[in-house]
């Protein structure tokens, strides 16, 4: 285990790595573009986790990731409202299918939970594909607006084009999201998470309210996902069912944050920033076609290695 | 019995209970004076510890009410039964076991009621406690590498730490050896002083005996006999409901 003091001084230079590292590659669109998404994929692994904190494990979170795509898509579309009112008030369609996630998977524990976490994507997926009239269905939308231009002490950093912009909205965002997340672990509520997941028998029975407070961490989580998914489809301009509603969406937060440790507030932001640039910049070029199975192996040896995650490094007993 | 000057903390009126065809509770009603210690014993399978969890809010009576200074209980869940001041221990002790002892403790603190402990009272509470059940010098091991008996001393330290006014102790002697046994017994009595009502189960009767004020002795899900413990212990029918399984002796009942 890293001792505490390494650890932070750890954290502090990576942060500053991450900030930094741009004006030594003042021309990498490609990096900024995949380092920015490795940020959003970070912030999504920071919430799908803050579920898990309670020890629930979703399979399911792309449900909320492509209702916050679509809240936040639809409303752009059909009232040209500004994009950051959008991201902020799509995702409460992901809040909404929360809380009736809490309602019916309230009793439903481990695979069971997985399980039916799984076919739940299905639900809001189907009705998209098929409400024609509102959301024009498997064609998705196109054409929807770019993340704005932001005006800053007298500079203006247009987030939907400048890549180097996005990528510091992204970094910041993540980083945030990381603090908050921290906070929520050092808090009550965090402890009264962690007993749930260690050991839920005890938790009830020094009092805690394990199905409420479990449902508070999942509406958060559900919350903040459905953030990642309506920044997503504004940094690409278009949405369709497949593409946000995909297995890929559910699994990835999950990958990282077993990669970086889900114990760790950083973990899942390590696994998301380490693991996802590897994937795009090292296997995509070398095996264009099944790069994405790097993940598998990946999540193999993890498992096998250090159970925890590599920011706990404990090696399997 | 005793005289009826004495409040009545905790109420079992006419419990019972089935798994599919088997009757595992029938008809169960006692209750329970404020600091009053009561053992319920009985062979493997007489149904204390459905009693037990029907009590605490783990198994929801078939039948028949839970009151609890006066107030119906029965469809409490037990987290909310402890917040009141029902606190439990469990069987196979049930730590939080990558916590430290301290932290185990702390959680008691915090969310064992509802209103809220501050910093310096939580740190004294949980010194106390500590001290109290002798983990004192084990305050940062991590719980899941305790022993039984520490793993049992660190439970009944958190639930000590939520402020019962009633604690339910499941079988706590069971898998010990005699000395820890003992130092068990003297703890309890040392709470016992202090006031704490108690209610603990047991199917051996060498904690349970000097320990309590009164026994109820359970054989298949019926009440065959209560009284003081002497007197109770030579009871012709609790001698029979024990003298007839005393080689299941040894497994959970």
């Amino acid at each position: 285990m890293v001792k505490s003091g390494y650890s932070s001084l750890w954290l502090i230079s990576a942060t500053l790595a991450l900030f930094f590292w741009p004006m030594l590659f003042p021309e990498a669109p490609l990096y900024y573009q995949v380092l920015g998404l490795a940020c959003l994929y970070g912030t999504l692994s920071l919430a799908w986790n803050l579920y898990a904190l309670s020890g629930a494990i979703s399979l399911g979170h792309a449900a909320f990731f492509g209702l916050g795509a679509y809240g936040s898509a639809l409303l752009d579309h059909h009232f040209q409202w500004p994009t950051f009112a959008t991201v902020v008030i799509g995702p409460l369609a992901s809040l909404g299918f929360g809380i009736l996630w809490t309602v019916f998977f309230r009793r439903l524990r481990g695979v069971y939970l997985g399980l039916a976490s799984l076919a739940a994507v299905e639900i809001p997926k189907v009705v998209i594909d098929n409400w024609d009239t509102l959301t024009y269905g498997s064609m998705g939308l196109t054409g929807l607006s770019k993340l704005p231009i932001l005006s800053l002490a007298g500079r203006q950093a247009d987030l939907g084009l400048d890549l180097k912009a996005q990528y510091y909205l992204l970094l910041v965002l993540v980083l945030a999201t990381a603090v908050l997340v921290k906070l929520v672990m050092e808090s009550r509520w965090g402890w009264a998470l962690r007993g749930l997941r260690e050991n839920e028998t005890a938790a009830v029975a020094v009092g805690i309210r394990a199905d409420r407070e479990r449902a508070k961490a999942l509406l958060g989580s559900a919350y903040l996902t459905g953030i990642c998914g309506a920044l997503y489809v504004h940094i690409l301009g278009l949405v369709e069912p497949s593409l946000v509603f995909s297995l890929h969406v559910s699994a990835l937060p999950l990958i990282f944050s077993i990669f970086g440790g889900r114990t760790r507030f950083y973990g899942p932001v390590l696994g998301a920033l380490l693991l996802y640039p590897l994937e795009q910049l090292l296997f995509q070029p070398l095996f264009p076609r099944g790069h994405a199975g790097v993940y598998g192996v990946v999540i193999i040896l993890t498992i096998l290695f250090f159970p925890q995650g590599i920011s706990v490094w404990k090696t399997a007993k | 019995m005793e005289d009826r000057e004495v409040k009545i903390c905790l109420e079992v009126r006419g419990v019972s209970k089935q798994y599919g065809k088997q009757s595992v509770l029938r008809d169960i009603s006692f209750s329970l004076a404020e600091g009053e210690v009561l053992g319920i014993i009985g062979p493997n399978g007489a149904g204390k510890s459905t009693l037990f969890n029907i009590i605490a809010g783990w198994t929801p009576p078939a039948r028949g009410e839970i009151f609890w200074w006066g107030e119906n209980i029965t469809g409490w869940p037990p987290d909310r039964r402890c917040r009141a001041g029902l606190a439990r221990t469990f069987q196979i002790p049930q730590v939080f076991p990558e916590m430290s002892v301290l932290e185990n403790v702390r959680m008691g603190v915090w969310f064992g009621q509802d209103r809220p402990v501050s910093a310096s009272q939580t740190r004294d509470r949980c010194r106390l406690l500590l001290e109290r059940v002798g983990l004192a010098d084990k305050k940062h091991s991590r719980a899941g590498e305790l022993s039984l008996m520490q793993q049992r001393l660190l439970e009944l330290a958190r639930a000590l730490a939520t402020e019962p006014k009633l604690l339910l102790l499941d079988e706590i002697a069971a898998g010990l050896s005699l000395k820890a046994v003992k130092e068990l017994t003297d703890l309890i009595l040392q709470l016992k002083e202090k006031g704490l009502t108690l209610l603990l189960t047991d199917h051996l009767l060498n904690l349970v005996m000097p320990v309590s004020d009164r026994l109820l002795a359970l054989d298949r899900g019926v009440i065959i006999a209560s009284g003081p413990p002497q007197a109770l212990i030579h009871d012709p029918r609790v001698e029979c409901a024990y003298l007839g399984t005393r080689e299941a002796v040894g497994e959970e009942g």
